[in-house]
């Protein structure tokens, strides 16, 4: 046989050892793995809202809730070292935020990170200007803007996402 | 035969002190011996998993693109720790997630199976894949113990999260406030960590001078 052949057939043969283990791995570990995601997704919403949220929550393009009181929105911004992924609850003229994942220089960006820190905790329902005026920390400026990037990113899908739904006309009905 | 590789594996040829491989998660993760346990408990099952399998498939694996098989066969290895550790230990995970996903880049476990694993058999490459693990879980477990105490004033807070609810009586307060801060930030991990290694070769060396001599050949060529 050609060694072309032999080596082509020989990283078949690995791949398709690990293609299985890999698709039966996630076969046994999907159904925890999605309950644990959604538990977790659940949580973050209740201490947002600060009281149980509905668990059938209809989200359209990253909005949740578009026509009502308050909405959450989910979205990601680029940060120093990659996306970082958020959910936002605005209520009114209000908006607070938490981070779902991220891939910044643990130390300097901890602050971002709700359990680590009470930085973002302490913002809770700032208004959407003082959001934009948001101070920085050393050594963490870029990071800075993606939170401020965030809130004006989450105001911005809700208000495209309230025209597609037409809800003002739902408002005035 | 076997008990030497494994020896050899733990302490004269430690990937964290005489080798100085896979210092990224060992200093990134060992701010606290829950997070040091959970990354050296999915370390081990990844090196030991890839060593064997390394091995096992020695004579298949075409000498000309044995690297990228080794690379495919850890990263296998450590996709099934990520869905395993995301399905089973969600909160242990959510703390350590980054340096999970990066143990499919750590030199200590391609250098073990590109100098020991596709070269030997299963029996010896399962040992050394077991000392390998061991000596990192060592060297992890006590640089996260030292930077807890100093760093939190506890000792194994948060067991719970990796051996469920029964372990949080394992948590142990011993200050009040932390007496050195900067234990749990990267500059004391780096001080912390350079202590204990030059602490282990110093007796190392005072034990058996010919012992701690590590392996240069299974060392150099290694990043």
């Amino acid at each position: 046989m050609p060694r072309a052949l032999t080596t082509a057939t020989a990283l078949l043969v690995i791949g398709a050892l690990c293609g299985l283990a890999l698709t039966q791995t996630h076969q046994l570990t999907r159904a925890p793995i999605e309950e644990n995601r959604t538990r977790q997704a659940q949580a973050l919403l209740s201490e947002l809202r600060g009281r149980p949220v509905p668990t059938d929550l209809h989200w359209q393009n990253g909005v949740a809730n578009a026509c009502g009181d308050w909405q959450f929105v989910r979205s990601a911004t680029m940060g120093y070292a990659g996306p970082i992924e958020f959910i936002a609850l605005l209520e009114n003229d209000t908006a607070s935020l938490r981070v779902t994942r991220h891939q910044e220089t643990p130390g300097i960006a901890d602050f971002i990170d709700h359990d680590k820190d009470l930085y973002l905790p302490n913002l809770d329902t700032s208004t959407l200007v003082n959001w934009a005026k948001l101070d920085n920390i050393s050594g963490a400026t870029i990071t800075h803007k993606a939170l401020r990037a965030m809130a004006s990113k989450a105001q911005q899908l809700f208000i495209d996402q309230r025209e597609r739904n037409n809800c003002e006309a739902l408002d005035v009905q | 035969m076997s008990s030497n590789d494994f020896s050899r594996a733990v302490i004269e040829n430690n990937p964290a002190w005489a080798q100085l491989l896979g210092l990224c998660p060992l200093l990134a993760v060992s701010n606290s011996v829950a997070n040091a346990t959970g990354l050296a408990l999915a370390s081990a099952f990844v090196v030991i998993g890839s060593n064997t399998s390394i091995s096992l498939l020695r004579r298949i694996i075409p000498d000309i693109a044995r690297l990228p098989c080794f690379v495919l066969i850890i990263a296998t290895f450590t996709t099934l720790t990520v869905m395993l550790l995301e399905a089973h230990a969600f909160d242990l995970y959510s703390g350590i997630a980054l340096f999970v996903q990066i143990i499919v880049t750590n030199c200590m476990i391609l250098g073990r199976a590109e100098v020991f694993a596709s070269r030997q058999p299963v029996g010896r490459a399962i040992m050394d894949a077991v000392g390998t693990a061991v000596g990192f879980a060592i060297a992890l477990i006590a640089l996260g113990a030292v930077r807890e105490v100093l760093g939190q004033g506890t000792l194994m807070a948060d067991m719970d999260l990796l051996f469920g609810p029964a372990a949080a009586a394992l948590h142990i307060d011993l200050f009040n406030s932390p007496p050195l801060a900067l234990a749990l930030l990267p500059p004391g991990a780096f001080i912390i960590a350079g202590l204990l290694f030059a602490c282990v070769q110093w007796l190392s060396q005072r034990q058996t001078p010919s012992a701690a001599e590590p392996d240069r050949q299974l060392t150099t060529g290694n990043p």
